[in-house]
């Protein structure tokens, strides 16, 4: 099983539902761009990578990267690279 | 199914089909234009702006562009005439022409075109890495010079009609600058041509609605599906648009003709002379200047929105159901989105990713307290920075005093509710805990700190407080 992958959906899914919105949701489908995760969404998010994958986001954080969780996947592969 | 008083057309496979074909298009938009005039004086040159870009979608980006410098040249509204025709008089010169102005504005293009290129050239420098506090810095300066410098004549209207511009283009660039290093972004002409767009034709706001080069990249209709639900969902924006700014004029003839309440400039300018009217018609007018704002807020944002959207882009709206924020926080996002945004973009992050990163509390506070309180407070006072030609640097400070309690009080609020909203898990609470009264405390707390939104520097601070007590009947 993708660990990390699964990891960022089941965050993606709790602070969906902090919104009261449980709506299903794909690897690709857009969050931010769509409105369903707000700024504080995002910094959770930013902040689950920092903590669980050791990265520093400082100098390579951009909203549009954090989009949905396909694209939140790569940026922890680019950032680990 | 519930009850929409504009129906959701968007989802309509027939209505999106029809509105994809080129007559359903110009139909649209011959619809949308005339919608526009009902709302704003600059409706034509949305109509023509709109025209190319549905006559040429391929090129919409260029075209985006293409107006926004032409409009912003030619068309100066935006900038604050009666200001620049005050300077212009004390000069001794006459009333100004756009062709004065146009000259100025395309110079001070050409300048930020210049520094963009630079930025994006160096994109590792450390004025490209902290591109906010460089842009702001250095625009404080350029109008420091010029507030001071002893200009006479044409030279010192053009150096404010310079000054004021970029002001107007400053939180558009900073987006640009924050473009830097992506890896598809569009050229300086392009980015230039978003520092005052097409769609805020008309409008003196400094906030860039639709954000910068980035957030439209990323928004852009990509095929023909996605522009017609779009340019529907526009429309239907602007209709909604339209019927709230009905909404806003009955409100205020019941309200203030009718019933009798008085406005709220004019219920703080009897208390400040003495003979307050009863607090209940200072509570009354306190309220209806709330929620008169809130409806001024959505028709304006609304309008631009629906330009947005028009032109092919899926723009969120700048204002969303307010009254139905939980959170002191939620409110901005759901009242004024995209001045939130910048916020956010440009104070939040850089501090939250930079600083006390050992200290999550602190590190959350610092960084709301950046946003909400320090970028609000700049926001406001560079946007009125002609207040310091008229009053001076001294007076223009210490009159900012109001607002500054407001920008403080507003981030220690949005602060303190951040640190609660984590600590409470409502998911089990019934809808009158869960909904109804954290909507009531936000709603009531914004409208009582709505005493201090004053960026006039007419009254200081006590005058403001000794309103507090009128309300309160003392």
């Amino acid at each position: 099983m993708d660990e990390p992958r699964e990891a960022i959906r089941q965050l993606v899914r709790r602070l969906l539902e902090s919104n009261d919105d449980t709506r299903g949701f794909t690897d690709t489908d857009s969050l931010i761009f769509s409105g369903r995760l707000q700024s504080l969404d995002v910094l959770e998010i930013a902040l689950f990578i920092e903590s669980h994958f050791g990265l520093d986001l400082t100098e390579v954080f951009d909203q549009s990267r954090l989009d949905s969780v396909e694209e939140i996947m790569k940026l922890i592969r680019s950032a680990k690279a | 199914m519930s009850f929409r008083l504009i129906p959701s057309l968007e989802k309509s496979p027939a209505f999106v089909a029809r509105c994809k074909r080129p007559a359903g298009q110009w139909a649209l938009l011959a619809a949308f234009t005339f919608l526009s005039s009902l709302l704003n004086q600059q409706w034509l040159l949305i109509g023509a702006f709109l025209a190319l870009t549905t006559a040429f979608p391929e090129d919409r980006r260029r075209v985006v562009s293409a107006c926004g410098i032409a409009i912003a040249v030619a068309v100066p509204n935006w900038l604050d005439l009666p200001f620049l025709d005050r300077v212009a008089a004390q000069e001794g010169l006459p009333h100004l022409h756009p062709a004065t102005i146009a000259p100025v504005v395309a110079a001070v293009l050409l300048l930020l075109a210049a520094l963009a290129a630079v930025a994006f050239r160096f994109p590792r420098g450390l004025v490209a890495r902290r591109p906010v506090i460089a842009a702001v810095l250095s625009y404080c300066s350029l109008a420091a010079v010029v507030s001071m410098a002893p200009l006479t004549g044409r030279t010192r209207v053009a150096a404010w009609i310079a000054v004021l511009a970029m002001s107007r283009m400053l939180w558009f660039f900073c987006y640009t600058l924050t473009d830097r290093e992506s890896r598809d972004r569009d050229s300086v002409a392009l980015q230039a041509g978003r520092w005052r767009p097409a769609w805020m034709a008309g409008s003196g706001s400094i906030t860039p609605i639709a954000k910068g080069g980035a957030y439209l990249r990323r928004i852009e209709a990509q095929n023909a599906d996605e522009l017609a639900v779009t340019q529907i969902k526009g429309m239907k924006l602007l209709l909604w648009a339209v019927i709230l700014n009905e909404v806003l004029f009955w409100f205020q003839s019941v309200v203030y003709r009718r019933l009798g309440v008085p406005e709220f400039e004019a219920a703080f300018g009897r208390s400040v002379t003495g003979h307050p009217f009863f607090w209940y018609w200072n509570c009354l007018s306190l309220v209806a200047a709330f929620f008169g704002g809130l409806l001024q807020m959505s028709v304006w944002g609304h309008q631009i929105v629906a330009c947005v959207r028009m032109a092919g882009f899926r723009a969120l709206r700048n204002t969303y159901r307010p009254l139905e924020s939980r959170t002191l926080a939620e409110f901005w996002n759901r009242y004024y989105f995209y001045f939130k945004e910048l916020l956010v973009d440009m104070f939040f992050y850089p501090t939250y990713l930079r600083y006390f990163k050992k200290y999550p509390r602190l590190r959350m506070a610092a960084a709301t307290m950046m946003a909400a309180c320090a970028g609000n407070a700049i926001y406001h006072f560079l946007r009125d920075i002609s207040l310091v030609a008229e009053l001076g640097w001294w007076r223009a400070i210490a009159g900012f005093q109001t607002y500054l309690f407001y920008s403080f009080v507003l981030g220690a609020g949005i602060s303190i509710s951040q640190w609660r909203g984590k600590r409470k898990d409502r998911r089990a609470d019934s809808w009158l805990r869960r909904r109804f009264v954290p909507a009531l405390s936000v709603a009531g707390f914004y409208c009582l700190l709505h005493v201090f939104d004053d960026t006039n520097r007419t009254y200081g601070l006590r005058e403001h407080f000794v309103f507090v007590g009128r309300l309160l009947g003392l």
